[in-house]
């Protein structure tokens, strides 16, 4: 569990040392109703 | 069969993603109305070592549904997963994350033609996405 957790820490570390302000707007998802049943299965 | 293999194509690559060969994502439908999500690769070559995630994924704006979050482990906050894309035949999709750091454009079948895929590139690129740094997933089936 040990080597998970620092693994987790340092990723995070590395994340937040890397991130930056996007000027866009989030992203949203399409707008079109997405047909759960059809969507499964693999890709 | 190789028509109906499916594929990852080309993805932002997340940390945990790189060197994939023959990605594989396959969503089932939970009784509880979750997706168990299975994402089988191999790592830095074809007969690299096999890779495998299964995040738990959850509907985040039903009926529309084309916004998902996910759970990979139960010390990790939730992912956000974004439908963006979706061919009206289900034989593609572009999947994306809100601030635009990945995105994986995903298909049915091993390969999709270069019109289709220049126009989903197009599509992200449109949406803001940094198209330049897209990786292919390198695919080879065999049978």
């Amino acid at each position: 569990m040990r080597p998970r957790l620092l693994a987790l820490a340092a990723a995070l570390v590395i994340a937040g040392c890397t991130s930056h302000q996007n000027p866009l707007p989030p992203l949203r998802g399409i707008s079109e109703p997405v047909d759960i049943p059809r969507f499964m299965g693999p890709w | 069969m190789i028509a109906a293999i499916p594929i990852h194509v080309p993805f932002l690559p997340m940390f945990s993603e790189k060197g994939a060969h023959n990605g594989v994502e396959t969503y089932r439908l939970a009784e509880d109305g979750t997706i168990e999500t299975t994402y089988v690769f191999r790592r830095d070559a074809f007969d690299g070592p096999e890779r495998v995630f299964t995040p738990r994924a959850r509907v985040a704006n039903p009926p529309v549904n084309s916004e998902w979050k996910m759970k990979f482990d139960w010390y990790l906050p939730e992912a956000d997963y974004l439908i963006i894309g979706l061919d009206p035949e289900y034989r593609h999709t572009v999947i994306g994350v809100p601030d635009r750091r990945y995105a994986w454009i995903m298909s049915r079948t091993p390969t999709l033609p270069e019109p289709v895929y220049a126009q989903l590139v197009a599509d992200l690129a449109r949406l803001g996405y940094a198209t330049e740094r897209l990786e292919m997933v390198p695919q080879r089936w065999d049978d």
